[in-house]
């Protein structure tokens, strides 16, 4: 078991190093951050005086090479436009995120679970057909189209909800609504999908035949045992959620890392970028064990190999 | 036309009665607002004040600076300086305005100024550490500022320089805790009006009303500021009551309820063609890119309220504007004009017809992508032929800023320049006008004469100079073509009374604020 | 197409799905859900070969006066039936030719995913060991580094352009084939036959290719088709977040992200392209969960994650 979880934590570890030594370079790319904020008449001499300062003037492979060894120490550098502590910055936006993917994800796992199960309660009936089609429908609306619209006609025709930010919790609405979108689509199959293959499996039918009611059958058994693949599916879509976010940051001004891994990139904010990408890191890999560790708790059978 | 002239009269009602917003007393009030910008704030360091965003919320509330450009007449006005005399050429004078504190309590007094000023000139550095503060651009070559006497401050020049009063208000004042490290402020302490309370980053900056302020007590007590990307949503905001002030409004966003209100900022919408490539090499060819663009229809259309078709780079604040050019030597929409002069280049061997970039940038104005696409349409239609090239702010400019690589392509790059400085230096020397101009796409020795001439003269005589050279520039070179000058839309909230001026796109005096209900 | 037949013939689970109890066509065309959602996308295919050829130059015609033109009128013809865009663009045509651009991007990014993940998937399972070590790292550094960061990057150097997008989307989605077809190939090469051409002195690549990439192919397709739903949709917030492409290309993301600021005045504009976009990504995945359960309705990819756990759990 612990060898097991340092396995996961190491190979983990490997390619957060990886994903970071590529976004080093990719980032380096896309020009420097000293052209962005200078008005177009600045001189040389003053944009080198910026890049000094920001040691953007030293050979790629120094500043690799002094972001490495102040990076295995924890400091990831100043930001280049908040006078903060990358990592700090880094850090700060991920309570959002956390809270928006934790709040999404609940939303999106128990309404999936009970439209799961009463489709594949009464499969190839109206009911399941219903739902099938419904959660497809959702599952195919874009995010960004959803957010504007929804904007428009529960914000600012209904004034039912603030338009943006997120600063009280009927903010949190929209947000987590745009983002629960698709994964409802998505794990409604899965567990539609689940609970049919374990209702026609022969352990069920055994009980059926055993005499236990049909709803007993359903929640004790079946659910349970349907539950490794709605936990990877839904895992995956967490992990991509912490990583993601951005359209809800965009159009709804929603703070989270997402945001400002964008913001970091546009504004070439090199530390940031770094420290975000090395903090959603950890965090997908934390996330995915915990996942495995769930899978051992629900079902005993699962080996972790 | 009629629309823009009535915008005009309106752009100059605003200003008369900017002026009387300043002489009503403004009642303090226990209110707060919440003010919703397009871009959140980098830094709040008196020496980052350049950029819109930093200023937006810095400058004139937190921060003062000795000088002032005053939004009514342009003119340079005291602040924190009462007088300033040029001693001798290279050497100035400034008597400080006294008892005036910081936030903190602490006494402002030369010593502070010259700190400041010094702080933030091009390789300063503060126990060898150098500090790189945005605000080093208007400061061509480093200045030198020493305290005198209590409230005396000397500043030295390395040439001569008519204009360093007005270079001393991009000059903002921090307390001198915050001036004796290198490193940038994270709670700024200056001498306005409001205090700074908080800063979470990506969400708000909250002020709040200085008691100890030297001058009048503004009506409003607290003031949040947000950001949010969308126009639309900014607008929304003031609707749903979620803002009271919300900036950089789009025209179609716009209400006629007198909530949303308009200013200039003497921003313009310009066509730079590069005449170091083809083909735009013959100056015929770049005139007729200035001939073949509909301005009055694709204004009108595309940007509304929000735009006034222009034929010049500088607006009619700045000394080298030029009046009555519209109607005499403009180059005006005429299709068939641009047809002649690209017939006759092309009969001397230029290739009219060579495919070249109409480079943009997506956040170059409210509606700029529409602009692009129907301009490329024009250009399109009199037998060039243009391919639009949207490119992201930092790739944009190795298009704008010379020098231009080898193998870049022709191109026209579409831009927006402002000066709100109302001196034409910063729009054309060493920038878009003379040949080793960083971003000039252009080499004609007469402008050159004509600019650094004007650069040492004075008065009439300077803003003479600028015209000469900019006329120039706009017809025999046709290498900056005006497209239209930008009016700025805001929207207020229900009882809320702010007169936008044409510093407003940069500072956004809280103090200015009354509220009538 | 043989070896379809013989899959669905050898399902022997008679009350898994009503199509089951059919031949194809009667499974085809008993649904008319199915029926519509194969219509509407064979539409919008057409569409997309014929509109630069016949519509083009109306499409991209501006026309000022034709401004946020009110869509359902006959005033200016057919072409208008849906609004004019902000520049007095007829929306109709304009969404004909975002169908190419939108069409020819799910397509090519599919292609190139699917066929450099199955491709790296094959070796890394067969070969296991440090091949398969190094190539799911890589799988896991490209799933993890921001696809909009990679977008910005690769749009940066080389400038915006669908074929860009194309790149972009087909890189970001390699891992997704990449784990399926490996998964798969490491159960495969346990078995038997694969054994026994071992045995019989055939090279890891004719193993590779005549042996376990055949069967590996069924399930590749099948997800590559989910997927054509999934790039859809992620090309067009692309699009929308002003990445990737360059008037006068458009697709539907880009004509949503024009209209956005008009939304409240000429709701029309960012409406039509949004209803498109769910329309061919619903059809798409409609089409897809037929496919899926004619061809196997044991195997479910969405479990693709963990497939040993799976099998643990459901035996």
């Amino acid at each position: 078991m612990l060898a097991f979880i340092r396995g996961r934590l190491l190979s983990g570890l490997l390619t957060v190093f990886g994903v970071v030594v590529l976004v080093f370079f990719l980032a380096r790319l896309t020009g420097s951050p000293i052209d962005l904020f200078f008005p177009e008449g600045a001189t040389p001499a003053q944009l080198d005086s910026f890049s000094r300062a920001y040691g953007l003037d030293r050979p790629l492979i120094e500043q690799f090479w002094v972001f490495l060894s102040n990076a295995v120490r924890g400091d990831f550098g100043m930001s280049v436009w908040q006078q903060r502590p990358a990592l700090q910055a880094a850090l700060s936006e991920m309570p959002a995120t956390l809270l928006l993917t934790l709040i999404a994800m609940t939303v999106s796992v128990v309404i999936a679970v009970i439209l799961g199960t009463v489709a594949a309660a009464f499969r190839f009936r109206l009911v399941d057909r219903v739902i099938t089609i419904v959660t497809l429908i959702t599952g195919s609306i874009p995010a960004f189209w959803f957010a504007l619209v929804s904007i428009l006609i529960f914000a600012i025709v209904y004034r039912l909800v603030p338009t943006s930010g997120a600063g009280n919790w009927q903010s949190w609405i929209l947000p987590v609504a745009t983002v629960s979108l698709g994964p409802i689509g998505v794990l409604t199959q899965v567990t539609r999908g689940a609970m049919i293959e374990v209702l026609s499996s022969g352990f069920v039918r055994n009980a059926r035949a055993r005499g236990f009611g049909s709803t007993r059958i359903l929640y004790r058994h079946a659910l349970r045992n349907a539950a490794l693949p709605i936990i990877a599916v839904a895992g995956d879509i967490a992990a991509s959620m912490v990583n993601g976010a951005v359209i809800v940051s965009v159009v709804f001004a929603f703070p989270g890392i997402g945001k400002a891994i964008i913001g970091a990139v546009l504004a070439r904010d090199f530390p940031v970028l770094q420290a975000c990408i090395v903090v959603v890191g950890v965090a997908v890999i934390l996330l995915n064990l915990i996942i495995d560790l769930i899978y051992v708790v629900v079902d005993p059978r699962v080996r972790l190999s | 036309m009629n629309i823009s002239a009535g915008l005009k009269a309106l752009g100059l009602a605003a200003l008369l009665s900017t002026a009387m917003v300043h002489v009503a007393m403004a009642e303090p009030t226990d209110r707060g607002i919440t003010v919703a910008l397009a871009v959140e704030l980098d830094s709040l360091d008196a020496c980052d004040t350049q950029p819109a965003q930093n200023a937006n919320i810095a400058r004139g509330n937190i921060y003062e600076s000795l000088t002032h450009v005053s939004p009514v007449d342009g003119k340079l006005e005291p602040l924190l300086a009462l007088s300033w005399e040029q001693v001798d050429e290279l050497t100035w004078e400034f008597k400080l305005r006294p008892d005036v504190k910081f936030h903190d309590g602490s006494p402002f007094t030369a010593e502070v100024a010259a700190a400041n000023i010094n702080r933030s000139q091009p390789g300063a550095e503060i126990d060898g550490q150098e500090i790189a503060c945005l605000n080093l651009t208007q400061f061509p070559e480093a200045v030198k500022a020493e305290a005198v006497d209590e409230l005396t401050l000397r500043v030295t020049t390395p040439k001569v320089d008519p204009i360093l009063p007005l270079r001393l208000s991009y000059a903002d004042i921090g307390n001198l805790a915050t001036q004796q490290t290198a490193q940038k402020s994270l709670s700024p302490v200056g001498t306005g009006p409001y205090q700074f309370v908080e800063r979470i980053q990506g969400e708000h900056v909250k002020l709040t009303r200085f008691d100890g302020y030297w001058g009048e007590i503004p009506a409003v007590k607290d003031v949040t500021y947000v950001y949010r990307a969308e126009a639309s949503v900014r607008a929304g905001m003031i609707e749903t009551g979620e803002a009271q002030l919300a900036t950089a409004i789009s025209a179609q966003d716009a209400t006629d309820d007198g909530r949303t209100v308009t200013y200039k900022d003497n921003r313009i919408v310009i066509a730079r063609p590069n005449s170091f490539k083809e083909p735009f090499k013959d100056p015929r060819v770049r005139q007729a890119v200035s001939h073949a663009i509909d301005r009055d229809t694709i204004v009108t259309a595309l940007m509304g309220i929000g735009g006034n078709p222009w034929y010049q780079m500088l607006g009619p604040q700045v000394n080298g504007y030029i009046p009555g050019f519209d109607e005499t030597d403009a180059l005006r929409f005429d299709p068939e004009k641009a047809k002649e002069l690209l017939a006759a280049a092309k009969a001397d061997g230029a290739p009219v017809d060579q495919e070249f970039v109409l480079v943009t940038r997506p956040d170059l104005f409210p509606g700029s992508d529409e602009v692009v696409q129907a301009i490329a349409q024009n250009l399109q239609s009199v037998g060039l032929n243009p391919r639009i090239l949207s490119l992201e702010n930092t790739a944009w400019r190795t298009y704008l800023r010379q020098p231009f690589p080898e193998e870049q392509e022709g191109s026209i790059v579409m831009l927006s320049h402002d000066n709100t400085s109302g001196d034409a230096t910063f729009s054309f020397s060493g920038n878009y006008a003379t040949c080793e101009g960083r971003n000039s796409a252009t080499c004609n020795p007469e402008i050159d004469r004509l600019v650094f001439a004007a650069d040492a003269a004075q008065g009439e005589e300077r803003a003479s100079l600028y015209q000469q050279a900019a006329r120039i520039m706009y017809t025999q070179e046709s290498t900056m073509i005006g497209i239209a000058e930008q009016v700025r839309l805001m929207m207020l909230g229900e009882g809320i009374q702010y007169e936008p001026n044409p510093l407003s796109g940069i500072e956004i005096r809280i103090a200015d604020i009354t509220f009538s209900d | 197409m043989k070896g379809d037949a013989i899959m669905s013939q050898s399902v022997g689970q008679p009350k898994l799905s009503w199509f089951q109890r059919s031949e194809r066509w009667q499974m085809f065309t008993a649904s008319p859900l199915v029926v519509t959602s194969a219509i509407w996308l064979l539409f919008i295919v057409l569409v997309a070969l014929l509109a630069p050829a016949l519509v083009a130059e109306r499409a991209n015609l501006q026309d000022l006066m034709s401004r946020f033109y009110a869509p359902f009128q006959f005033g200016k013809g057919l072409e208008f039936i849906l609004g004019g865009d902000s520049l007095g663009r007829p929306i109709l045509l304009q969404l004909a030719m975002g169908a190419q651009t939108s069409m020819i991007i799910a397509v090519f990014a599919v292609g190139i995913s699917s066929a450099i993940g199955y491709a790296i998937g094959l070796v890394a399972g067969y070969f296991g060991g440090w091949v398969d070590n190094a190539l799911l790292r890589i799988a896991d550094i490209l799933h993890t580094i921001p696809s909009i960061l990679l977008a910005l990057v690769v749009l940066f150097i080389l400038q915006p352009s669908v074929f860009n997008v194309i790149i972009v989307l087909g890189i970001t989605r390699i891992p997704v084939y990449l784990r399926t077809a490996r998964a798969q190939t490491v159960e495969i090469k346990e078995r038997t036959f694969v054994e026994v051409a071992r045995s019989m002195g055939a090279s890891h690549w004719r193993i590779i290719t005549q042996e376990i990439a055949p069967l590996v192919f069924p399930t590749i397709r099948t997800l590559a088709v989910l997927e054509i739903a999934m790039v859809i949709l992620a090309a067009s917030s692309l699009t929308f977040l002003g990445i990737g492409l360059q008037r006068p290309d458009v697709d539907w993301g880009m004509m949503v992200a024009d209209g956005k600021t008009y939304l409240k005045s000429a709701w029309f504009v960012a409406v039509f392209p949004g209803v498109v976009i769910v329309l061919t990504a619903l059809s798409a995945s409609i089409l897809s969960n037929w496919l899926r359960a004619v061809e196997d309705p044991t195997q479910n990819i969405l479990f693709a994650r963990k497939p040993k756990a799976r099998k643990g759990a459901s035996q």
